[in-house]
């Protein structure tokens, strides 16, 4: 790798040539979008990234299932860059400048956090080399100030609700449609399973296995001081949730619960003048606990389970539990009967700074050396139990009533993460010129769990310069030389550079007088690259996230064995080759461009920013060889996608007598194209998926329902009428147009039928009252420009097929039984009722896509100010749900597939400082 | 100044240069690379037998593209499963170029059967890197590898028809725009395959290497190719649909009686064979020629049971014993597989099969029919099952009846079979005509497990000498020899203990070797589904692939002493019900390729799909 040391080389050798008589200044470039830890507070969550929602312009958060343990938010910065990874949160997350992962700041707590900051544009992340092209949320952590010993203790409790539980129809309503299913499956001859549909079993499932509110608690307290030499903040937290299933917590039964202990101390100290130590511990326990039975599997059955199977107990006394072989786990059952697990996980980060003044060597250089020790487990114990499955009297599988014993005590994961780092920095101010340079070497070594992709390690070589002539023009350069083991030598190593610039015009003196406070231009231009990759996803025995592909690998693992022998067989061990190497693969490449505009006059201010994030080099399996090349396992580096947008953030404060009020409002747009993705060569160009926006959904053109009409006497399609290649069809399947016009529908026929799944409109505002020692504050997020596919929640969408249940959705079902009364031609909005698996009708077609916009009112909250240092306050989350989605199929657009609810949460707290 | 900068610099080069071992290692746990595999013959030997693993199972369960089921589901020999399996799915709507249940089109995979030629063509290649074998040894296993080659083509050929030709394992940057061969074209190509192979494979392996390609293998891979091309599917002036310009790919657009010359010649080379390696129809009764075996059960259980019997040429050997395979899951229906019962919970066989046994007698047995005016009595049930041929009783577990095939053995017996295994309930008689139940049918199946007792794993038999004494029959046939035809035909019929055959009517002759292959090859393979498609049969549509499938339904008397699995004496009466429609499309008689593969462009699509 000579060559990339030369260009280090010269990149340093600029650095300190610049750093010559230059000093520091905080005047930014980039897009950064922050909140801070207060502002997370306002959300009730104990999943700290569903705090993030509504918090950041250009982060579009999804808050989703609210089921403790699985809560994790989904998120986006600005859209969907890249379909490398081509799912959710692939921003890369850094806490006090050393990455952690997803696990670990789901559990911090927003009293440990000064503030968050998303970055956005290529100046912002200049210096995160292969970490930073979807972006970064980096987290500082809250530290002492000098002064006298302050505490502030916090108290809040709440109470949790589902925002929505679609629930499905009741025995007598699913018995009547089914007997119109079971009716067109017999050649429309009507031929009822029920002749008094509603007399049987009709039993809410939801209300057997779930209470109706969950609570929440949360107590913190925060020390914060400290002298001129010794500062400190030390904050302890505890969070107790209860979720929404029925059982109690006792030693035989619990409920779904989450309780935290966190414990962090931020200390800095300075020794011997020179000397600046920064001492970090961060560390928790987590508990989770449930019933025995996935939460997953429980909601999954609430959903498939109909009303009418059985009752809860199969005898009069309530102690027999109902069950059979088609629907074996009574809900119930799962929830009381089956004992309970539970996990308790527990983190530690420890970071160690210390940095050298060297003024007496140059005024204004320093080093420092900074090490970061993560490491975290997490341990699963579990008692189990069983109960026989009872139906008419009779046990209906082999499973037998059991006693609880203790069972399943064991690892459920391990990880550590060494980071370290050594920084050589000069700040100089002299004339008006202002400079801060950095020069900086990092590395760091993850391990955690995994076949092939247990073991990350990296490192990146990086350096600012910050110049800032005035305070009014404002130049930075910075790079990233980043090294990553999992490519071959020759791609191991790649080089990452940025320029921006910024002009603060409020500063010129041709300003002055206009009464505008700040006005400053940014403008970013740089490169930013990423080494996770989804690709290696369909190498079910090699699926390495993108590592390692350069080695033609065998393995025996995955395919069995061969035996040969005429006696006794004697076992043969066989090797397979996994893929197709490449020396060439290396990380995708993001190239960016940023310009924006910060105003603020008065009480009003404005940001606004325009973007174009070029993507290239995304690792891709090759589509577009043929299969007898010998499969298609060959990945390179060919995609391309192309995302551009924009953000605007406008709020405005002021006071009208006593009333004092502030209004914010923020919009974010974020469009993307997919330019190049090797894709299975289409038909026609209408059914790719190349040229639009990533996870468009493409499908078939549903065009009403068949009637009766369309079919001759012997029940084949009337001529004329193109073929369906998903199997015969009858009265009431859906009709497609054939869009090649060939005369057979088929896959050939597919195309865009909706938006993507990646939203591209992204909503905030809010507002905040505040009136003598009364305060009121609202906030409002939505996302626009996205589609959702109801399919893709099968149970409570697609009514009886494999013994599934049937939804309010059903009942817009085709029918026609006239002597039974039953028409249901002309307002059909669902295809005619079937008990058996149906290609044509339950496959994705524009019947089944759907707006997913939404708006929601996230937070209302009422506080009073007792006295300085005492407010009390009273909030609701969650409150109102302004969707298509919601209104029509009565499905949450953030948790389409239904299973455990989102939340609706009432607090009330108090805050106290002295 | 200048000292901290050469400081500095010396600090990072220093720190760079130790990064480049920090980032040096994949760290990739005990996995290794190609050039490591064809350095040692021991690495070299396991590549080749994942060839073999792969390649060989093409047909079988777990080697289909479908994750669930065998063949026979979707050629009227079993019941056709759950509705989650890909048989399921076929039989309601016919094969489909997207695939179904884990295939890519149709029934096939066909993405994997050049995933294996390429394991293949890399061992070909690369096994002269090897030190420590000597260039006989290297040889012998080229001969394998291109023998496994022609394996897949083989059934390549009789699934897809013309397909591209492969002839080495590829670069990416290699031409890959060859479109696909013609029948005849496809017929030279794997010919040569099996003439290059014979010239490196040995007659016969020891005793340790049984189970490996053998020259005998080859030639039964050419023959079987040779009988494929010279049945009617492709050997027509016609297609059995028009596909344009394009026919050659499907048909060799002449019917030329000379092509069973060549499928005669190519079966007798495979007889010359086994007669010179010991290779011979079980048959230990010591009958006369054109007599009845009288071990006919035990004699045809071994031949298509015990591991390495003489009639074997070539077996699967995948003898797992872990019971998670799906060979073994979707097999063994005994209640010694029990880890996943609903592989085969579905899978009963069907009156539509069950009518191609004879009595054992050799004549005609008599089943009761859909649309009897009234149901049949429990007894006449119990005679039947006594008076039927030997084969069937090692094929099927017959309702209420033990397991002839592990006899004493609890768990083969009925009263071991606790889910039933046949179509029966109590007090059901007021449901006929109608079915009690789509899934069971009259037993199921117990092929290939003669004496396995717990043993739950099975050699499936790929190429049994009886092929090609039933190959030679049809050719013969064919040919116009019906002398020949008849001698070949009674081999394989009086060893199954059946007076000989003297029909010497060529219609009629033809009808019984196609019984007589339907019987012998039950669920063996995919010889059902593609022999039925291949000699294009009437009434493909209409209860063999398609049309309605059967299966008979037992009401069982409703006395309190009758306890689940019904015994065959408590069955009060019987008779046939369809189960259930099949879906049949002319489009079937080949497999569809991947719509993904055909948009490439470069191969075209099978007519109807």
């Amino acid at each position: 790798m000579i060559h990339s040391k030369v260009r280090y080389m010269l990149a340093a050798g600029a650095l300190l040539f610049l750093a010559l008589g230059l000093r520091a200044q905080d005047y930014g470039t980039g897009a950064i979008s922050t909140a801070s830890g207060e502002t997370l507070y306002k959300t009730e969550n104990s999943n700290l990234s569903n705090t993030f929602v509504g918090a950041f312009n250009g982060m579009n958060v999804y808050q989703g299932t609210g089921e403790l343990g699985n809560d994790t938010a989904k998120w986006l910065i600005r859209g969907m860059g890249s379909y490398g990874v081509g799912s959710w949160n692939t921003a890369k997350i850094f806490v006090d400048g050393f990455e952690v992962n997803a696990e670990y700041m789901r559990a911090m707590t927003p009293s440990e956090i000064e503030k968050v900051e998303i970055l956005k544009d290529a100046a912002a992340l200049a210096i995160y080399g292969e970490r930073g092209a979807n972006g970064v949320i980096r987290i500082t952590t809250r530290r002492g100030e000098e002064g006298a010993p302050k505490i502030q203790a916090r108290l809040r409790f709440g109470l949790q609700t589902p925002s929505s539980l679609n629930k499905p129809l009741g025995a007598a309503d699913y018995e009547t449609l089914y007997n119109q299913a079971v009716s067109n499956d017999n050649g429309m001859e009507w031929s009822p399973v029920y002749a008094n549909p509603g007399s049987g079993a009709n039993v809410d499932w939801y209300d057997e296995a779930m209470r109706s509110t969950g609570t929440f608690s949360d107590a913190d307290v925060i020390i914060r001081g400290g002298s001129k030499d010794a500062r400190y903040n030390i904050n302890l937290d505890y969070l107790g949730n209860q979720g929404l299933l029925g059982a109690k917590n006792t030693d035989q039964t619990k409920n779904l619960g989450y309780n935290r202990f966190n414990v962090r101390a931020n200390l800095d100290f300075n020794v011997l003048k020179i000397f600046e130590v920064r001492f970090d511990m961060g560390g928790r326990i987590e508990q989770l606990h449930r019933p025995n039975y996935a939460i997953s599997s429980l909601f999954a059955d609430l959903q498939k389970y109909p009303s009418n199977i059985y009752n809860v107990f199969d005898d009069a006394d309530g102690v027999n539990l109902s069950g059979t072989a088609v629907y074996p786990n009574n809900p119930y059952g799962s929830v009381n009967s089956l004992g309970w697990y539970s996990y308790k996980g527990r983190s530690l980060q420890t970071n160690l700074a210390v940095r050298e003044r060297l003024d007496m060597i140059t005024p204004g250089l320093y080093l420092e050396e900074a090490v970061s020790l993560y490491s975290y487990t997490l341990s699963t114990y579990s008692k189990t139990k069983d109960y026989a499955r009872w139906h008419n009297g009779a046990n209906t599988t082999t499973n037998q009533t059991t006693t609880i014993t203790a069972s399943g005590y064991g690892s459920g994961g391990m990880q550590d993460w060494k980071q370290g780092r050594f920084t050589a920095g000069y700040d100089y101010s002299e004339g008006g010129h202002n400079v801060s340079a950095t020069l900086n070497f990092g590395v760091s070594a993850y391990k955690g769990d995994g076949y092939f992709s247990y073991k990350y390690n990296t490192a990146n070589i990086y350096g600012t310069v910050h110049y800032d002539y005035a305070h009014k023009y404002i130049a930075e350069f910075a790079f990233s030389e980043f090294g990553n083991d999992a490519y071959a030598k020759g791609h191991r190593w790649a080089f990452y550079p940025t320029v921006s610039g910024a002009w603060v015009l409020s500063n010129e003196d041709f300003m002055k007088g206009s009464g505008i406070d700040w006005l400053k231009l940014r403008l970013s231009a740089g490169m930013s690259g990423y080494s996770d990759s989804g690709a290696t996803s369909v190498l079910s025995n090699y699926s390495s996230n993108g590592r390692y592909l350069f080695k033609d690998y065998y393995t025996y693992s995955y395919i069995g064995s061969f035996y040969t022998g005429a006696g006794t067989p004697s076992w043969q061990s066989s090797l397979v080759p996994m893929f197709t190497p490449s020396d060439d693969i290396h990380a995708e490449k993001s190239r960016k461009l940023n310009i924006g505009v910060d105003f603020r006059m008065g009480g009003l201010s404005v940001t606004a920013d325009a973007f174009l994030d070029k993507r290239s080099d995304i690792l891709t399996l090759d589509n577009s060889l043929m299969g007898y090349y010998g499969k298609q396992y060959v990945f390179s580096n060919i995609g391309r996608m192309t995302n551009s947008g924009f953000e605007l953030e406008v709020a405005y404060s002021g006071k009208a007598g006593d009333l004092g009020y502030n209004v914010h409002g923020a919009v974010s747009y974020a469009h993307n194209t997919v330019d190049y993705m090797a894709e299975v060569t289409p038909a026609h160009s209408y059914n790719a998926q190349t040229g639009r926006p990533y996870g468009t959904y493409i499908g078939l053109v549903a065009d009403g329902f068949y009637d009766v009409a369309d079919f001759d006497n012997s029940g084949n399609l009337v001529s004329g009428l193109p073929t369906p290649a998903f199997g015969s069809v009858q009265p009431g399947d859906v009709k497609y147009q054939d869009l090649d016009k060939n005369g057979v529908v088929d896959q050939n026929d597919v195309t865009r039928i909706g938006r993507s799944w990646v939203p591209e409109w992204g909503f905030v505002f809010g507002g905040e009252l505040t009136y003598g020692k009364f305060d009121l504050q609202c906030l409002f997020q939505g996302v626009a420009g996205v589609s959702v596919n109801l399919l893709s929640n099968w149970n409570q969408t697609v009514a009886f097929v494999d013994n599934g249940n049937a939804y309010e959705i059903a009942k817009g079902a085709w029918a026609y039984y006239p002597t039974q009364g039953i028409d249901n031609r002309t307002n059909a909005t669902y295809p005619r009722l079937t008990t058996q698996s149906n290609e044509n009708n339950y496959r994705t077609s524009s019947l089944w896509i759907k707006d997913g916009s939404f708006l929601k009112l996230r937070n209302l909250e009422l506080g009073y100010t007792v006295k300085e240092g005492f407010r009390c306050f009273v909030n609701g989350q969650n409150l109102l749900t302004f969707s298509p989605l919601l209104a029509k199929y009565n499905l949450d657009p953030e948790n389409v597939s239904g299973l455990y609810p989102a939340l609706r949460t009432f607090n009330a707290g108090v805050t106290i400082t002295f | 100044m200048k000292k901290i900068f050469i400081i500095l610099s010396a600090a990072i080069l220093a720190l760079t240069a130790s990064c480049s071992y920090f980032l040096e290692k994949p760290d990739t746990t005990g996995t290794v690379d190609q050039a490591a595999i064809f350095t040692t013959a021991k690495n070299a030997k396991a590549s080749l037998m994942s060839c073999y693993r792969d390649v060989l199972r093409h047909g079988w369960p777990g080697g289909i593209g479908i994750g669930h089921c065998t063949l026979g589901a979707i050629s009227g020999e079993v019941g056709r499963g759950y509705n989650w399996h890909g048989s399921y799915n076929i039989v309601q709507q016919g094969l489909s170029v997207t695939g179904t249940d884990g295939s890519d089109a149709g029934a096939d995979n066909y993405g994997n059967n050049w995933a294996f030629i390429r394991e293949c063509y890399i061992v070909y290649e690369n096994i002269d890197n090897v030190a420590d074998l000597s260039p006989e040894d290297k040889d012998k296993i080229k001969g394998e590898a291109l023998a496994l080659i022609a394996y897949r083509y083989m059934g390549m050929f009789y699934r897809y028809g013309g397909v591209p030709k492969v002839t080495k394992a590829f670069e990416s940057s290699d031409d890959l725009s060859a479109g696909r061969m013609t029948i005849e074209e496809m017929v030279a190509f794997i010919s040569g395959l099996c003439d290059d192979a014979y010239k490196l494979l040995p007659e016969k392996w020891d005793a340790a290497n049984t189970g490996r390609m053998t020259k005998g293998a080859v030639l039964a891979i050419k023959a079987r190719t040779l009988q494929f091309a010279a049945r009617p599917l492709f050997n027509s002036a016609t297609p059995y649909l028009d596909n344009g310009e394009n026919n050659a790919l499907i048909s060799w657009g002449n019917a030329d009686k000379e092509r069973w010359k060549a499928a005669i010649d190519a079966n007798e080379a495979v007889l010359d064979w086994a007669a010179a390696n010991g290779v011979a129809l079980v048959n230990t009764g010591g009958a006369a020629v054109g007599m009845p075996n009288p071990n006919a059960f035990d004699d045809y259980a071994t031949a298509t049971s015990v591991p390495s019997n003489s009639e074997i040429i070539l077996a699967y050997k995948f003898d797992d014993t872990g019971g998670w395979d799906a060979l073994v899951n979707f097999m063994n229906c005994s209640n010694y597989q029990g880890n996943n019962r609903y592989d085969t919970n579905c899978s009963g066989v069907l009156t539509n099969h069950l009518e191609n046994y004879w009595a054992a007698d050799g004549t005609e047995m008599s089943w009761p029919k859909v649309g009897d005016a009234a149901p049949r009595n429990g007894s006449d049930w119990i005679a039947n099952v006594a008076k039927i041929e030997p084969r069937a009783l090692a094929d099927i577990k017959f309702g209420g009846h033990d397991s002839k095939n592990n006899p004493g053995d609890y768990y083969w017996q009925n009263i071991g079979w606790n889910r039933g295994g046949y179509a029966a309930d109590k007090g059901k008689g007021d449901v006929f005509p109608n079915a009690i139940d789509s899934d069971k049918g009259c037993g199921e199946r117990t092929k290939f497990f003669y004496k396995a007792g717990s043993r739950t794993w099975f050699e499936p038999p790929l190429f049994r000498l009886a092929e090609t004494y039933l190959y030679l029959a049809e050719a013969y046939n064919e040919y116009g020899n019906t002398d020949k035809a008849l001698e070949n035909l009674n081999k394989v019929h009086n060893r199954a203990g059946l007076p000989k055959i003297t029909e010497t009517d060529q219609a009629k002759l033809r009808a019984i070797i196609q019984r007589e292959c339907a019987v012998e090859f039950f669920q063996e393979g995919g010889h059902r589904y593609y022999d039925a498609k291949h000699w294009k049969l009437d009434n493909i549509d209409n209860g063999i692939c398609g049309g309605p499938m059967r299966m008979l339904q037992f009401n069982i008397k409703n006395d309190d002493a009758a306890t689940w699995p019904y015994a065959a004496a408590w069955i009060d009466t019987y008779w046939d019900a369809v189960a259930y429609n099949a879906f049949w499309s002319d489009a079937m008689f080949l497999e569809p390729f991947p719509q993904s593969e055909v948009n490439k462009g470069t191969i075209t699509q099978n007519p109807g799909y």
